[in-house]
């Protein structure tokens, strides 16, 4: 019997020892991978930096479907997330957020700040008073830096606008890994977009888009892409959802600046690597 | 004699709400088998020993007339009569939710009472109600009905009916709320289930923190419906559901790793059965854990000092109070009827196939697990067949497969989830073996349920071929030589 115990102990030893040096081997040295997850009708993306730093951003409409994707995507040992980011308070991208945060340790929380009075969004505020989690209002101009030459840049809002519209404060933010950039645009529509054209025009030429709206035709207009140019647009929408996403016209916009559609309603979640200098695509069902 | 007549007045108890809950006799069906099973007794009183078949018949009638007038005030639907005439109206109520409210893929469930009915009531995820919370609010008052018109799907309705609930309210608008109503040892028992699942959840992955949810307090809304699909498919979704027979697992990790520290028996049998106990409790206390909880006990008593005759009669009394309680569940709650034929088979059928199978290893529990999934299936097959219309030829391998390593997952689930109170880290530690074997019978599960080949799909399994199964399996328990009982 004690025989037996003394194999467990080494047994759970070296499972810690390979863990703890896997951690230590591959920090800093591997590629920055990107998520569009597959949470049905709405948004969830999730960036591991090369030194393992992890980014959440939206968490679509329910909390299932969010836990079962970062799962799937994170080591069965890390129960932390470093930055949770919400771009509006939307339900298919705030619906998720109070299980992930009952669920995983989260560095702290960033968003537009924008009040609104969703049930989702109201029990996500109150977590993270509870939990003491730090929340970061974002503006343009802000950079987070994730990594060794990986950050952040916030496009959107400038400032809040009082609107019906939740749209109108969407948190828009520029990805920079190496030489690569992924757009991120949440929900924006066509305001922003005109926006982003005045104040950053050349500036928006990206690798990656993650295309507005769920690739909605309210989003992602022809001088814009004509703009960004990416090589791959990353729609999230839901398969066969109700609100017909994404728009035919969206799809054809984007056809017609030869960019590779990535859809999380046809190809499942979608995994984007870049090492800074090239980007590898894989669809994982 | 007296013995036979306990037992007449159980059959006929049983078969007075069995009766009942086919055709609707009602009071007046009570009166009658009252009246007529007097009279008998009455007459056997007079005339004595030529009229003495007399005196069962009268038993009989009057247990029937007992259980028909049980189940006709269980369903009694009086009340519903004032709700009844504004059905389909928006109408305006106040009271409370009186169960633990379920999350679900979309939507949250809740049973709400009000105007001296339950009512289901649909709620998006947030704002969050817990158990005992008082609403005012409006809503389209509605009777259940089944999504699917085919026959063989499940009937929505009767599951319902079997909590008394007969209406439902799809989102009504909530106009004001106010917790901490409601009895209080049951909120503060939800309560600490909710930081529970919460400590869970942060040291395992999910779907990995589901299932271990799952297999320690019964939690399944968690898994998902796709998961939950998958672990039905390969037959083991029994082992998600808390039921005595986990339970019966988990009293036997407690026993016997006392019994290895050389603690009395009388001790550890005790300490095994309070361990029993404590898992219903954090499972919610719901009458369906509360069975479950009481035949894990009998069971392992039964194991533990060899008195399967005692365990028997025990069950049956068990069966007779529960039924007592709610009579519906004798036809509408599966989980009853699979739980109370799995126990009975533990106790009947098990013992007389040991000795046919005495070549099996017994590491790692090869042996009582196989065993005990091959007497559990052959009772509870047909009825599974009746309800579902599939069944997994495989099912019999995924079970013992999965159940290796079931023990050890509770023990060490149950462990993690308490530990989660004291110390994150400690959590962590335990979490991770934990994790190795909750992804393995996931794993099984997935594989499992993706084989084509072992599964059947009956159609038309009426009945009559349940009950002929059940007749053949009676005739088999009955037929096959007594094994010599173990005293002690």
């Amino acid at each position: 019997m004690k025989r037996k115990y003394k194999y467990f102990f080494l047994g759970f030893l070296a499972l810690a020892a390979i863990i703890i040096w896997r951690e230590v081997w591959t920090a800093g040295q591997g590629t920055l991978k990107f998520w569009a997850l597959d949470i049905g009708q709405g948004d969830a993306l999730f960036i591991e930096t090369s030194s393992h730093n992890q980014i959440l951003i939206d968490s679509g409409p329910s909390g299932k479907q969010v836990l079962r994707e970062l799962g799937d995507v994170m080591p069965f040992y890390d129960k932390s997330i470093d930055l949770a980011i919400l771009t509006h308070p939307h339900l298919d991208h705030v619906g998720g957020f109070p299980d992930v945060l009952g669920s995983y340790r989260v560095g702290a929380f960033a968003g537009s700040g924008d009040p609104d009075t969703l049930a989702e969004y109201q029990e996500t505020q109150k977590i993270l008073e509870q939990k003491n989690i730090p929340f970061r209002t974002l503006r343009r101009g802000q950079k987070i830096i994730l990594d060794k030459n990986v950050w952040l840049e916030i496009l959107y809002p400038e400032r809040l606008q009082e609107s019906k519209n939740v749209h109108r404060n969407m948190v828009i933010a520029m990805l920079y890994a190496g030489e690569k950039k992924f757009l991120l645009m949440g929900d924006a529509e066509r305001v922003e977009e005109v926006f982003l054209i005045e104040h950053d025009g050349a500036r928006l030429a990206s690798d990656v888009l993650k295309a507005g709206h769920h690739g909605s035709k309210t989003s992602s207009f022809a001088p814009f892409l004509a703009r960004v140019k990416p090589q791959y647009a990353v729609i999230s929408a839901g398969r066969d959802n109700k609100y017909g996403h994404p728009h035919e016209e969206t799809l054809s916009n984007l056809q017609r600046i030869s960019a590779a559609i990535l859809r999380t309603d046809l190809d499942g979640r979608i995994k984007i690597e870049t090492d800074g200098r090239e980007i590898f695509v894989s669809r994982e069902r | 004699m007296a013995q036979n007549l306990i037992a007449i007045f159980l059959s006929g108890f049983f078969g007075g709400v069995f009766v009942s809950s086919f055709w609707r006799v009602g009071f007046e069906g009570a009166g009658l088998f009252l009246a007529l099973g007097v009279a008998l007794a009455l007459f056997w009183k007079f005339y004595g020993a030529e009229t003495r078949i007399f005196l069962p018949l009268g038993v009989f009638l009057v247990a029937a007339s007992i259980g028909t007038f049980r189940y006709a005030q269980y369903d009694s639907r009086a009340e519903l009569a004032p709700l009844l005439e504004k059905e389909g109206m928006r109408i305006a109520l106040e009271g409370e939710i009186i169960s633990d409210p379920e999350k679900g893929e979309r939507f949250t469930r809740a049973v709400f009472y009000a105007e001296g009915t339950n009512i289901l009531l649909t709620l998006p995820h947030y704002p969050e109600y817990l158990y005992g919370t008082h609403l005012s609010l409006s809503g389209v008052i509605k009777r259940p009905e089944n999504f699917a018109k085919d026959e063989s799907s499940f009937d929505w309705p009767a599951y319902l009916a079997k909590d008394n609930i007969y209406f439902e309210i799809f989102l009504p608008e909530v106009r004001s709320a106010e917790p901490g109503g409601s009895f209080f040892i049951k909120r503060w028992l939800f309560t600490l289930k909710h930081k529970y699942l919460e400590n869970l959840s942060r040291v395992l992955p999910h779907p990995e923190s589901a299932l271990a949810a799952g297999i320690t307090v019964g939690e399944r809304n968690s898994l998902g419906n796709e998961l939950e699909e998958v672990f039905r498919q390969a037959g083991l979704i029994h082992i998600v559901v808390l039921s005595g027979y986990n339970l019966t697992l988990v009293a036997n990790a407690v026993g016997s790793v006392l019994l290895a520290f050389a603690v009395p028996r009388a001790v550890s049998v005790g300490a095994a059965s309070l361990s029993i106990l404590l898992f219903a409790v954090l499972a919610g206390g719901s009458g369906a854990v509360m069975r479950a909880a009481l035949m894990g006990i009998l069971v392992y008593f039964a194991r533990q000092y060899g008195k399967i005759y005692e365990a028997k009669r025990a069950l049956i009394a068990a069966a007779f109070v529960m039924t007592f309680i709610n009579p519906k569940v004798i036809r509408f709650e599966a989980s009853f009827q699979l739980s109370f034929l799995a126990t009975l088979s533990l106790l009947v059928f098990l013992p007389k196939i040991e000795k046919y199978f005495s070549g099996l290893p017994k590491t790692l529990g090869i042996k009582e697990n196989f065993l005990a999934t091959l007497s559990t299936q052959t009772f509870v097959t047909p009825l599974l067949l009746m309800q579902s219309g599939a069944v997994s030829l495989l099912s019999l391998a995924a079970n013992v497969l999965v159940l290796i390593a079931t023990p050890l997952a509770m023990f060490l689930g149950f462990f993690a989830g308490l530990a989660g109170f004291v110390s994150n880290p400690l959590a962590t530690i335990i979490a991770w073996p934990l994790h190795l074997l909750l992804a393995y019978q996931i794993y099984l599960a997935e594989f499992f349920a993706n084989i084509d080949i072992g599964r059947l799909p009956v159609s038309g399994v009426g009945n009559s071929t349940a009950l002929f199964l059940y007749a053949l399996i009676a005739i088999l328990v009955i037929a096959l030589p007594v094994y010599r009982e173990k005293k002690i």
